[in-house]
């Protein structure tokens, strides 16, 4: 699709202005004539006319109805639109409203208020087809579906209504008409992804419908490679399939048994009429070869064929749902992925819907048990049924993700899926331990992958299929048992408390500041600073919660988050990439992306949402031009970027000590610093966190806090100091039964964590470690510097041993010593190659070393 | 005893032999220290509770090992890790990570490793594809994904921690930390460092995501304690294949604890250091004389073994000198007593040797300058004398200006036993005034 | 001398091995019982140093060759980047066990590469069941190297987890190895330098067929007398041997005398020797110039080294430049008021009583002067005046590129240029001499 926006296109008026506004100053015009360099054709569009106009991610173009053309007195083409919304832009928690599972091409009738309809013509792509539905009513088979979209029903930011019928009756007369006006000129520029892709399918139709039992092996073999191809391979397929799985299940829904719905073949078919009898070649045969084919499969001989695929089919299917599911938990924008990887993989969709479609009829003997307990032997009405239950099941689980609350099924269907995701369980237990890298490393797999996967295997980049993962473990995770361990629980600092005590008012404030710039739609910065350990990422993230909340019950207009971490960035022109695939999914190199961002942010999107960018420790994305830190804060003062940035640093004057003035002005002043916490802080958190169990004594608590808080107020310690405590509480009263933490087991967690070693590691030294020790004292004393050659210290621990009366140590023995004090820091000592000169330092106070070495 | 009766006595316990040489030298020589830790019990169990946590409850946590080199540090985790794996759900629950500071010497290298360890799925055969960020991206995804509860642990363990500490913005241990302290993967992080000072090298923001546990391992053994680990490090397990010879060779063991010599010997390695490396060094090298003529070690054989082991090296060196050479050094030394060490330079020394010269004419002939300078030049190819700058090319090498590494000790006790030197050249060093 | 014996090894092998190592017996006895047998662990990491030429490499060499220990035998110097040497290792290390010499390159640019293709390596040579010895000679350039691979050297066989043993080889002592932050210490075994005797007999090893033994002995006997206060490296004895044994006989042979009388032989001898000490041995003739004279027995005298030849040819007034150079460089600052002023006064001798010996500016070497004094020292040794034109500064810069002076500092300093000196007074004596300039009459040394 993105050759479209390479291609230059000239928009010109088509015909004369019909009418003019003199206060204006506007002139009307009833079309639009696009005219594309690169294939030297031109459309023309005209008013009541449906466009896809370019979003702000390439692969995602509105919908929208022409109500109106003008050009205004600066020369600026515009055109009013009425627009029509896709579901992947109704936000997730209203999808589950409408109880139907929504093909790609079908889209709502906007009524959301707030979206701007004047819109750029320079920003209409191409015209499109789209035909208004009854509810309920199928959608017909079309081939070209960037063409043509369906809408049912209409969408207003808060539920979904049937189309009113008066708008049905314009829609249709609009199409109706349009559909006259385009066909003539529009055939000319038919998609080029249709001119590559319909004649492919042709072909593969016609090897695949020489002789059934060809096509049966040839699925099978097919199945096969599938199934040796890595897992992650396996999942990858499977996710390209979700992607457009939906449409063509569907597609054969209508295919299998066409008596099913009448009305909905009607309406296909004189939309067929509507575009031109060569796409109704195109499909008719196609339907008629895959009945054919489909029964072939039914009566498909060679069950063990499908037997021994079943249980891999099964786990494909339950695999499936769990990519689904979670692409749908992540982020909408994995499942623009998926579509746009549908265009790039446009040619597999056959084979991915008959893999599909083997599937189902491995799935038959399954599932026949439980069938002839119910029902007897309908299996056709039955392989129908199971059709229809795999699209359901999908549209099931998404829905059942999204709301705790199933939805509305037959019984039979709810068993089913108990039969279809129990295997997802073992399967998953089994893939983890008992295929580990062996299945991995098998030459078998390898060539199998490369060649599919990465073209050119020389070059190194990330398998597009790869899904970072760590394997799940096998025995479940061990409930805490007693009081301790449930406390030492809930102090780690990784649980997540359910509110953040002594935080209220930052909170407050980061939530207004926020929450204001939500609701005026405009972008802005705030800096935020403390200390390691106050809580300051801990605040932000609870905000964004709470907001998204509110955002989901309406409160706020919806708004994307995302973060980044200069710490978790190699270099902080990284961050660019992150930031751009989480806006649109696109992967791209950092200039690249950099560059794409700042088209984004600067140039008007229609319907772009606010977005919530955390960047935390900011200071690692210091470069030498600082232009990272320009590029983020420059991006929210731009008029049209919805753009809300949080800088979170640790230290206070950051923007004074690092920052050129130009990027410290665009951070502006709205700054917040977290102060340390307090004792009384440190304390409200723990007991907080505790929540009246008790396992900790009052003054215990009370010792930690202050301790901590007169080192540094860094809840982290807090917490660890605690946990530890348990422990060896643990330790000291063996049985778990009696276990409360005292002051004796905080103090001496304290003192193991804080006291320092070196006293300790002079006291374990050898003796002539000790020894070499005093001579450098000695020494020092004499020099009365702090600093001495290894040959005058040498000297003083001849004399001192002398003096002891033990007979005095070689010269690389004294080496050895000074290099073992050396290697734990107890000394500093320059290179060793100077030998007897290389000079040493003491690492520790003389007092120290004395008092260590004293009795 | 007669020759055939020796014969056959050799082969009897010939295989004996090689079997205690075998036992021994993998006890003594091979790094997964098999001798059982002693003295460490209360950080034995630390740990090992430690590291159930994380299996079992799968609980984060993070913790460093700290201790001189030798002290056991890795034994310590070898058995801890012994003992875990025997819990069988343990072994089927836990992931480890082996990191080594001086292989992975930058945080490139250490994620490809990582994610080599883990099999994550970009890894082909013993590739990792994708660049440093995609690597880095990819793990910290995988480990954000799993949770408390349902995923398998990971634990990690570097070693020479402190060399971690020096990779660029210390990405790696503020990533692995981080992850420890927030509700994702459980994972442990475990380091080992003989550095005191480690904590001061942790940037603060790290600093604060390490749980600040330390475990440190002192050898805080008296010399009693010692002796009971010589013995255990000599002594033969008790399933030893000829118990006959077991018993003989741990009676014998017995024995050389209680000679006095033997115990003085110990005594002086104890004081001069007290890791259990170099008592491991002295017993292989007695060891290692250890034949079927010659079946039981003697404490000559220690002794041998400490005479070698306590040489001094530089010494050694300077008993290899030629006389001439010989006589640059201790004119070096004269310069040196002259000028409290001040650096001197070929010229110096020369005039020096030339002054002796004049005096002692008869001793040896008159070398010529080239000849002397080879020498001296020879003196600094064995790092005996070193130049305090770099030479250069412009500047005359005879102008170059020098430090002697050599203590007048180590001269004076090399001339002792330099053989048949000079006695004139003995009198030169010994005179305390060059010119004498 | 202890009779070598192990019982792995068979006896012959043995023999022929101490046949090998002629008075390193002890030595090698001592590595032998140390390694133990095949498929016993030995020290992780062993340290061999010595003396220049006391038999470290030969004997490891021999040693690992005739008893065909799996081995990897490197040379620091030779690979003298990590990169480069670790790819040796491995490739050494592919075709160590099969004879068949596939030199198939391998790419391995860091430690950790090296470790995980190392194991590789060992697995698929099945080398696992016995002690791999990996030999790293001139170990001291590891020094340069980056500063993780000596210590992971030293502990290759913990991180591999195979039984493999590192074995250095150096000169320098360990103790100047050391890594600051400390490492795995390596077992040290010192190899002392060849006593006299020794020498004696290995020198006389290699006697040519034609001449009894001791009558060679005899010639070692007269060339030690000579040269075993000079150097005590066997391989320069082995090459003056060889080199001046013919003329050790040359009397022989005119049958002026024969073998038995050692006296003629030593009077015809020792100065040649005395004179090979001058030349052959300092390499300042080639071995074969060396040869061609006593051929063509050009009578010792005119044979000279470059230390004799002192002087080269220069115009005139580069010569004076040079002298100039060499006083201005020699004589403090203060003196060139009473060297160089002409029409001076009465002197007061007692300004010019020398001080403190033994700051003699030709023990502490040149010290560097600016341009106008050079040229003030010039005119003033110069009678005829000659006007500061181009081409003395001409001949200033070709001295520089002859390195008869350095010019020190740099040039971006505000003073103009610095120059020094660098010849010896010998040169510029000759130099001098040429001009007729006395020049010790000028030098504050020598007053």
């Amino acid at each position: 699709m993105n050759t479209r926006h390479q291609s230059k296109h000239i928009y010109s008026w088509y015909g004369k202005p019909m009418s003019s506004d003199r206060k204006l100053r506007t002139l009307q015009y009833k079309g639009i004539l696009i005219k594309s360099e690169r294939s030297q054709t031109e459309t023309c569009i005209q008013l009541g006319e449906f466009v896809l106009v370019e979003g702000e991610n390439a692969d995602q173009p509105f919908v929208a109805q022409l109500l109106d053309l003008y050009e205004d007195g600066a020369q600026q083409k515009h055109a009013v639109v009425q627009w029509f919304s896709h579901i992947t832009e109704v936000p997730q928690n209203k999808r589950k409203l409408l109880k139907r599972e929504v093909s790609p091409q079908e889209v709502f009738f906007d009524q959301v208020p707030g979206y701007d309809t004047d819109i750029a013509v320079e920003t209409i792509i191409k015209s499109v087809m789209v035909i208004p539905l009854r509810l309920g009513e199928a959608l017909p088979i079309m081939l070209n579906k960037e063409q043509t979209f369906y809408v049912k029903q209409s969408w207003d930011g808060k539920c979904f209504k049937p189309l009113s019928p008066d708008t049905f009756s314009k829609l249709k007369e609009a199409n109706k008409k349009s559909g006259g006006s385009t066909n003539s000129l529009t055939k000319s520029p038919l998609h080029p992804l249709d001119i590559i892709c319909s004649p492919k399918n042709e072909t593969e139709r016609v090897v695949r419908s020489v002789t059934k039992k060809k096509n049966v092996e040839m699925e099978i073999e097919s199945k096969h490679s599938a199934s040796k191809s890595s897992l992650s391979k396996e999942r990858h397929s499977r996710r390209v399939a979700n992607g457009m799985k939906t449409p063509t299940a569907r597609k054969k829904l209508q295919l299998n048994s066409p008596t099913k719905s009448p009305r909905g073949k009607l309406s296909g078919s004189d939309v067929l009429e509507l575009l031109g009898d060569d796409c109704d070649a195109m499909s008719e045969p196609s339907a008629a070869k895959r009945k054919v084919k489909f029964t072939g499969i039914l009566g498909s001989p060679p069950k063990m064929s499908c037997s021994n695929d079943e249980p891999k089919s099964m786990f494909d299917s339950a695999e499936h749902e769990q990519r689904l599911s979670d692409t749908i938990r992540l982020s909408p924008y994995s499942k623009v992925r998926d579509s746009s990887e549908e265009e790039n993989l446009h040619t597999k969709e056959d084979t991915i819907c008959l893999t599909g479609h083997q599937k189902l009829g491995g799935q038959s003997p399954l599932v026949t048990p439980r069938s002839h307990r119910r029902c007897a032997q309908k299996t056709s009405a039955r392989i129908a049924e199971q059709i229809s239950l795999l699209n359901t099941l999908e549209s099931d689980k998404k829905e059942d993700f999204l709301s705790s609350s199933g939805s509305s099924y037959s019984s039979s269907e709810e068993e089913e899926n108990e039969v279809l995701r129990t295997p997802k369980r073992n399967s998953k237990s089994s893939r983890i331990f008992s295929t580990p890298k062996s299945s991995r490393k098998s030459s078998v797999h390898t060539p199998a992958k490369t060649p599919k996967k990465t073209p050119l295997p020389a070059t190194p980049k990330t398998p597009r299929n790869a899904t970072p993962e760590i394997p799940k473990r096998s025995h479940a995770a061990r409930k805490p048992a007693s009081i301790l361990e449930e406390a030492r629980l809930r102090l780690h600092v990784s649980a997540i408390p359910e509110s953040l005590p002594c935080r209220e008012e930052e909170f407050q404030d980061i939530y207004n500041f926020v929450e204001s710039k939500l609701i005026d739609g405009t972008g802005g910065c705030m800096y935020i600073s403390g200390v390691p350990g106050t809580g300051k990422t801990a605040t932000v993230h609870e905000v964004i919660r709470c907001l998204q909340q509110a955002a989901e019950n309406d409160e706020l207009p919806s708004f994307q988050f995302i973060e980044i971490n200069g710490m978790k960035l190699t270099d902080p022109h990284q961050a660019y990439v992150p930031i751009l695939e989480l806006l649109t999914g696109q992967k791209v190199t950092a200039t690249h992306a950099a560059a794409l961002l700042a088209k984004l942010f600067s140039t008007p999107g229609p319907k772009r949402k606010t977005t919530v960018l955390i960047v935390d420790e900011l200071d690692l994305l210091w470069t030498r031009k600082q232009n990272v830190m320009y590029n983020l804060f420059d991006w929210p003062t731009q008029k049209h970027s919805k753009l809300i940035i949080l800088a979170i640093a640790n230290t206070m004057d950051l923007p004074e000590r690092i920052m050129m003035n130009r990027v410290a002005s665009r951070l502006g002043l709205t700054r917040m610093s977290f102060q340390p916490y307090t004792y009384k802080q440190l304390q409200q958190i723990i007991s907080s966190r505790l929540s009246n169990m008790k396992a900790f004594e009052e003054d215990a608590i009370q010792l930690v806090s202050r301790k901590v808080a007169a080192l540094s107020g860094d809840a982290r310690r807090c917490l660890d100091i605690c946990r530890r405590a348990t422990e060896i509480c643990e330790f000291a009263s063996q049985k778990n039964t009696s276990g409360i933490v005292r002051m004796a087991h905080i103090t001496e967690a304290i003192d193991e964590m804080f006291s320092s070693p070196y006293i300790n590691a002079i006291r374990s030294a050898s003796l002539h470690e000790q020894i070499f020790l005093k001579a450098i004292l000695a020494e020092f004393r004499r020099a009365g510097v702090e600093e001495a050659t290894v040959q005058q210290v040498y000297h003083q621990h001849v004399a001192l041993c002398r003096i002891e009366g033990m007979q005095s140590p070689t010269v690389s023995e004294i080496m050895a010593v000074c290099s073992r004090l050396g290697a734990c820091r107890l000394l500093l000592v320059e290179s060793s190659n100077k030998y007897l000169h290389m000079r040493v330092r003491l690492n520790i106070s003389q007092d120290d070393v004395m008092y260590a070495l004293k009795d | 005893m007669s020759k055939r009766k020796s014969k056959e006595s050799s082969s009897a316990n010939g295989e004996c032999i090689s079997q205690v040489q075998r036992i021994l030298r993998e006890r003594f020589c091979h790094h997964h220290a098999t001798g059982k830790p002693f003295g460490i019990e209360h950080q034995y169990r630390h740990l090992l509770e430690l590291l159930k946590r994380t299996t079992v409850h799968g609980e984060s946590n993070s913790a460093l090992i700290i201790g001189p080199r030798g002290s056991g540090k890795t034994m310590l985790l070898n058995h801890v890790l012994k003992e875990l794996m025997e819990i069988k759900q343990v072994r089927e629950n836990l992931l480890e990570v082996h990191l080594n500071g001086l292989l992975q010497t930058n945080d490139k290298v250490a994620l490809k490793e990582i994610t080599r360890q883990l099999h994550l799925e970009n890894v082909v055969g013993d590739k990792v594809f994708g660049s440093f960020a995609e690597n880095l991206a990819f793990l910290l995804e995988a480990l954000r994904k799993g949770d408390r509860t349902s995923s398998c642990p990971v634990l990690f363990i570097l070693d020479e921690f402190d060399l971690f500490v020096h990779h660029k913005n210390q990405t790696l241990l503020y990533n692995l930390f981080d992850v420890s302290q927030s509700a994702q993967t459980p994972v442990t992080v475990i380091g080992l460092t003989c550095r005191q000072d480690i904590l001061e090298l942790l940037e603060k923001r790290v600093k604060s995501r390490f749980s600040h546990r330390q475990i440190y391992l002192m050898n805080s053994f008296d010399f009693k304690q010692y002796i009971k680990i010589f013995k255990e490090q000599l002594s033969l397990p008790a399933e030893f294949l000829d118990e006959s010879f077991a018993q003989k060779w741990n009676n014998n063991v017995q024995h050389l604890s209680e000679d006095k010599t033997v115990q003085d010997m110990l005594q002086n390695l104890f004081h001069y250091s007290k890791d259990l490396r170099s008592l491991h060094l002295l017993l292989m090298l007695a060891l290692s004389n250890v034949t079927v003529h010659h079946p039981l070690i003697t404490a000559s054989d220690l002794h041998e073994a400490s005479k070698q082991y306590r040489m001094d090296s530089k010494a050694n060196i300077v008993h290899g000198l030629s006389v001439l050479e010989i006589c640059l050094i201790i004119a070096m030394k004269h310069l040196n007593d002259v000028y409290e060490g001040e650096p001197f330079n070929f010229q110096m020394v020369y005039n020096e040797f030339q002054k002796f010269m004049q005096r002692k004419a008869h001793c040896m002939y008159n070398f010529e300058k080239p000849v002397v300078m080879k020498a001296f030049e020879h003196l600094l190819q064995l790092e005996l004398v070193k130049p305090i700058e770099r030479p250069s090319v412009r500047a005359q090498r005879e102008y170059l200006l020098m430090k002697l590494l050599l203590d007048n000790n180590q001269i004076m006790d090399a001339l002792q036993a330099y053989p048949n030197c000079p006695t004139d050249v003995k009198q030169w060093a010994t005179s305390s005034l060059s010119w004498l | 001398m202890p009779n070598l014996e192990h019982p792995a090894y068979p006896a012959a092998t043995l023999l022929r091995l101490e046949s090998l190592v002629p008075c390193r017996e002890s030595q090698v006895s001592m590595l032998l019982s140390i390694f133990g047998e095949r498929q016993q662990f030995t020290f992780p990491s062993i340290f061999i140093y010595g003396h220049t030429s006391s038999g470290k490499t030969y004997v490891m060499q021999t040693l690992l060759n005739t008893l065909q220990l799996p081995h990897v035998f490197v040379n620091c110097v030779e690979y003298f980047t990590s990169r480069l040497l670790l790819e040796e290792i491995l490739i050494q290390l592919q075709n160590c066990s099969s004879e068949t010499k596939h030199a198939s390159h391998v790419l391995c640019d860091t430690f950790n590469d090296f470790v995980r293709m190392f194991k590789q390596a060992v697995t698929s040579q099945d080398l696992q069941d016995q002690t791999l010895y990996i030999v790293l000679d001139r170990a001291e350039q590891l020094r340069e190297m980056e500063a993780n691979i000596l210590p992971a050297f030293l502990r290759l066989q913990e991180l591999t987890d195979r039984n493999v043993t590192v074995v250095l080889l150096s000169e320098i002592v360990w103790e100047l190895f050391r890594p600051s932050t400390g490492c795995f210490e390596p077992f040290t075994l010192y190899f002392p330098d060849y006593s006299i005797g020794h020498l004696q007999k290995i020198l006389s090893h290699n006697h040519p067929p034609e001449y009894s033994a001791d009558f060679y002995a005899a010639y070692i006997n007269i060339l030690l007398g000579v040269f075993y206060m000079v150097c005590r490296d066997l391989k320069e004895l082995q090459h003056l041997a060889a080199l001046n044994f013919s003329k050790y006989c040359e009397p022989v042979v005119r049958g002026e005398a024969n073998e038995r009388d050692t006296r003629k032989l030593w009077k015809n001898i020792e100065p040649h020797l005395k004179k090979a000490m001058q030349t052959v041995y300092l390499r300042e003739i080639s071995s074969s110039q060396w040869e061609r004279l006593q051929r063509d027995d050009g009578e010792p005298g005119q044979l000279k080294g470059l230390s004799a030849h002192a002087h080269v040819e220069l115009p005139y007034y580069s010569k004076f430049l040079l002298i100039a150079a060499y006083l201005a460089s020699y004589n403090p600052v203060r003196t060139d008021k009473r060297f160089f002023l002409k029409h001076h006064g009465k002197i007061k001798k007692t300004n010019f009583m020398k001080k403190h010996e033994k700051t003699s500016n030709h023990l502490l070497g040149p010290k560097p002067f600016p341009l106008d004094r050079l040229l003030a020292i010039l005119y003033s040794i110069v009678d005829n005046r000659v006007a500061p034109t181009a081409n003395i500064f001409s001949q200033i810069t070709s001295l520089v590129t002859l390195q008869l002076l350095s010019l020190v500092g740099h040039n971006d300093q505000l003073d103009g240029p610095r120059y020094k000196c660098t010849v010896s007074l010998d040169f510029i004596r000759a130099i001098a001499r040429t001009v007729n300039f006395d020049i010790i009459k000028y030098l504050y040394d020598f007053l």
